[in-house]
């Protein structure tokens, strides 16, 4: 009785670890940043300060918006809790874990993208038509490797769903531990690629929920990262309800630190590498879907060994 | 059981002639409408392929048994055989509708015999037959390049099929194959195929049709490609090898790219459908390449996954354009262009056409719930289903069909996103979009029907992959996935009342915690000044426009055309003037004696 219930608590505990934790996300990329470039940093929540206030303010709408501008912000927020509460944290093994498709997540994101990009179009401004068409043409170049990833995980596990993704015994795909280096740094490119969040003039309620939303798309990829390419894994599956909390307990902290570990690892990231241009942005798209057909190639070479030995 | 079943075979015995006296109807129709000039006969074209549209749904729901039909007489020393079977029937319920909403946008003689000869062909079941329709349909829509791609396809098809058996029936062309190997037919059924669907290197004759039936003649056309590959390569040749499957791929993989970059880079409405349709017809092609490739090593299941997935994108993709077509028409009869820089804020005057485009955009852009979206999942889990067949081409075979299908379609999502960006959003861009008007209320309901039809084949995908069942199991031997609320592991519907739910919350925090009501001021320009008073909406040169757009994708991706002067040389031919205007009546002649020459035994 209990454990029947413990997938549905667990999807409830993880989806509010995971909105109490975007804001705060936001918070110590900033504060690690700030400690690089030898500032004091703001607290960590005040992500969490700014979005209250901002949504305490009567929102101000440029001239001939439509109802588009209206929703936008609600409804890229509402996609994006979705594909929030679909990557795991601490148990994969939560209710909403059949619909947990990697496809899926990825199809989630890009209309997260989708939402935003109609959101600045609406607003007929030239540097907001300018930052969306940026933005998609980013997401667009960066396809083929994020394709790629999901290939070399799906081959790996013999299915896109997330949780036989991440039950893959190490000694099962021979291949896979090496190529996990290729594959996440090729993950890593395309999320950097992915987003700047919705430019357009923001205020009020819609500031707050884009802030909101963008918090929560940095999470989705960096809990995605995470997942599948951080060691160690995820807890197996339990029979008894003791030994399953206490799995919990175990990996919520581990998860917690590398998120915390992600997060220095983007503000440094930052710090040192300078924002590329958008010239450069189709040569390092090649190059992350270069690392996804290695993060392949060694996938393979792992399994032909096996297949000879 | 087998009194349902006979009653199932009699209705499918009834509704071969019937569908085939509707597509002679048609031919008929056609013919009338280009000898009296001013007779209305849209109507009529309409009802005909809407009653066939149902008679071939019905052929589907009862089981789709098949029937055949020998014809009493002889066409051209052809005497046609016809037959009705789960892949024919699927065919018409794609092309039908879509010709449908090509008679909407205008209903040329051209396109009844379009429509026509496209039935026939689809019911053909001799290779004589099908050669006939195949060039009626090149020739209906004129033009130089239907004309050439009619003297390719034709002998291409006459001689890959009917001559080594000796008889052209399909079932005689299927003894041959089973017996002594298919030979070269499947190189010429994918060069006739390949032709018509604007597989690469000639992706680019879409363009050409691009205003006939409002973009849907090229559509139309590149369907009955896509049937001809289908029938050929999986039905008449039987299990091929698996390097069949290559040129398939890579042409199909080319096409999906090349068209998305089209599609991305149009100055209009209409290229940005050309450009979709190339691109469908390449996603397609990656999909039945990859059913060619399982089958030659045996894998039922592969196979079937494969051909579920092109066979929904096809009909999925077609819907889609046919509602981008009727979109695109109220936008050029409400806003008097079709041009995206002269279009802009158009979401504010007619907002059924924006709910309309937007929903052609979900699914031709790939993303979910969308209906191309399953299509793509399917396509994508078809491609980790290669690396079945053994060594490392296979994995590299795969991966170029993922990156291949997730570049084709992210271009796909930045042409639509950009197109109804630009021509919906934002501010007006010419006085005749700021007085844009929405279209009247049958065309809304033609819209809201397409539209329909798009999101249930989105949530409930099942439907659409049930419709292709029978075809499915006939060509790979194994069943389609299927599944009516989830479809092995993808579940849209639940998908979607997810983020209803998730909406719904977000909605009632927002109520609950924020105030009501918003402000509305001048919009920030960066510093500009305002306006003057002659420019009431702005000065529409601060917006971006569809080629600034454009741009941001980059300077170097032009370099990935492919040569293009045998494409100019192709395109050039036959000229113009008198050859040019001769050319398609010598081919047909050439095609008519041929046939004869055939059917008298003599060649």
């Amino acid at each position: 009785m209990v454990s029947a219930l413990l997938p549905g608590l667990a999807q409830i505990l993880h989806l509010a670890l995971v909105l109490a934790a975007a804001p705060l996300l936001a918070g110590v990329v900033a504060w690690f940043e700030a400690r690089m470039q030898g500032r004091a940093g703001p607290s960590v929540l005040q992500p969490w300060r700014d979005a209250a206030r901002a949504l305490g303010q009567m929102p101000v709408m440029g001239e001939g918006v439509s109802a588009v501008s209206r929703a936008v912000p609600a409804a890229r927020l509402a996609v994006l809790a979705v594909a929030a509460a679909l990557v795991p944290s601490f148990t994969p093994h939560m209710a909403l874990a059949p619909a947990a498709d990697l496809l899926v997540i990825v199809g989630l994101l890009g209309l997260a993208l989708a939402l935003a990009v109609l959101g600045a179009m609406d607003s007929g401004t030239a540097a907001a038509g300018h930052g969306a068409a940026a933005m998609l043409s980013r997401a667009t170049l960066a396809a083929p490797a994020l394709l790629g990833v999901v290939f070399a995980f799906a081959l790996a596990a013999g299915d896109t769903a997330l949780p036989a993704v991440l039950e893959v015994p190490f000694d099962e795909a021979p291949g896979l531990l090496p190529a996990l280096l290729p594959l996440g740094l090729a993950l890593l490119l395309v999320a950097a690629a992915d987003g700047g969040g919705a430019p357009g003039e923001l205020s009020g309620r819609h500031l707050a929920l884009d802030a909101a939303a963008e918090a929560l798309r940095r999470l989705v990829w960096l809990a995605l990262l995470a997942a599948l390419v951080l060691p160690p894994g995820l807890p197996p599956p339990r029979h008894d309800p003791a030994t399953t909390i206490g799995d919990w307990l175990i990996f919520l902290p581990v998860w917690g630190a590398k998120m915390v570990l992600l997060a220095a690892a983007v503000a440094l990231l930052r710090t040192l590498v300078p924002a590329p241009r958008a010239g450069q942005v189709p040569a390092l798209m090649a190059l992350a879907a270069l690392l996804a057909a290695l993060g392949v190639g060694v996938l393979f070479a792992g399994q032909a060994l096996r297949g000879a030995a | 059981m087998s009194a349902a079943s006979a009653s199932s075979a009699l209705v499918s015995a009834a509704l071969l002639p019937g569908l085939a006296a509707g597509g002679a109807v048609l031919m008929v129709l056609a013919l009338l409408a280009a000898l009296v000039p001013r007779m209305k006969l849209r109507a009529a074209g309409l009802a005909l392929a809407g009653a066939g549209t149902v008679a071939a749904l019905a052929h589907l729901v009862l089981g789709a048994v098949p029937a055949r039909l020998a014809l009493p007489f002889a066409v051209a020393g052809v005497r046609p055989v016809l037959a009705l079977d789960g892949l024919a029937s699927f065919f018409l319920v794609v092309l039908l509708p879509v010709g449908m909403a090509g008679l909407a946008r205008g209903a040329g003689p051209g396109l009844l015999a379009l429509l026509g000869s496209l039935v026939l062909a689809v019911l053909a079941a001799e290779a004589g037959m099908l050669a006939l329709g195949v060039a009626a349909s090149c020739l209906a829509i004129g033009g130089m390049r239907p004309a050439w791609l009619a003297g390719v396809a034709v002998p291409a098809l006459v001689i890959g099929l009917a001559l080594p058996a000796g008889d052209p029936g399909f079932a005689a062309v299927r003894a041959q194959v089973a017996a002594g190997g298919a030979g070269m037919a499947p190189a010429l059924v994918l060069v006739a195929g390949g032709a018509l669907a604007a597989l690469a290197p000639l992706h680019r004759w879409p363009h050409a049709l691009r205003t006939q039936g409002g973009g849907l003649a090229g559509t139309l056309l590149a369907t009955l490609g896509l049937y001809l590959l289908a029938r050929g390569m999986l039905d008449l040749a039987g299990p091929l090898a698996p390097g069949w499957a290559l040129p398939l791929l890579m042409a199909g993989g080319s096409a999906a790219m090349l068209g998305g970059l089209a599609a991305a880079r149009a100055r209009d409405m209409r290229g940005a459908m050309a450009g979709v349709a190339v691109a469908r017809s390449g996603l397609v092609a990656l999909g039945l390449g990859m059913a060619v490739a399982a089958r030659g090593v045996d894998d039922g299941p592969a196979a079937a996954l494969a051909l579920g997935a092109a066979l929904f994108l096809m009909a999925v993709l077609g819907w889609a354009q046919a509602l981008a077509a009727l979109a695109a028409g109220a936008v050029e009869h409400g806003a008097g262009s079709q041009a995206l820089a002269r279009l802009g804020g158009l979401v504010h005057r007619m907002r059924f056409t924006f709910a309309a485009a937007a929903a052609a955009c979900l699914a031709v852009a790939m993303l979910p719930p969308g209906a191309g979206f399953a299509g793509l999942w399917l396509l994508v889990r078809a491609a980790t289903t290669l690396p079945r067949g053994g060594g490392a081409e296979w994995w590299a075979l795969g991966l170029a069909v993922v990156a291949a299908a997730g570049l084709a379609a992210a271009l796909l999502g930045f042409a639509v996103l950009r197109g109804l960006g630009v021509a919906f959003l934002g501010r007006p861009r010419s006085p005749r979009a700021a007085a844009a008007e929405e279209v009247g209320p049958a065309w809304r309901w033609a819209m809201l029907a397409f539209s329909a039809v798009l999101a249930l084949s989105g949530l409930v995908p099942g439907i659409v992959l049930a419709l292709a069942g029978p075809a499915v199991a006939m060509l790979a031997g194994a069943a389609a996935p299927g599944g009516w609320l989830s479809v092995q592991g993808y579940a849209p519907l639940g998908l979607a009342l997810l983020v209803a739910l998730a909406g719904a919350v977000v909605a009632l925090g927002v109520r609950a915690r924020a105030p009501a009501g918003h402000r509305v001021a001048p919009a920030w320009e960066g510093g500009q000044s305002p306006s003057p008073s002659w420019l009431p909406f702005g000065d529409p040169a601060t917006q971006l426009g569809a080629a600034g757009f454009a741009r941001t994708l980059g300077h170097r991706l032009p370099r990935l055309r492919l040569p293009s002067w045998p494409l100019k040389r192709l395109a050039a031919w036959p000229g113009r003037g008198f050859a040019a205007r001769v050319a398609p009546l010598l081919l047909g002649l050439k095609l008519v004696v041929m046939l004869a020459l055939h059917g008298a035994g003599l060649w």
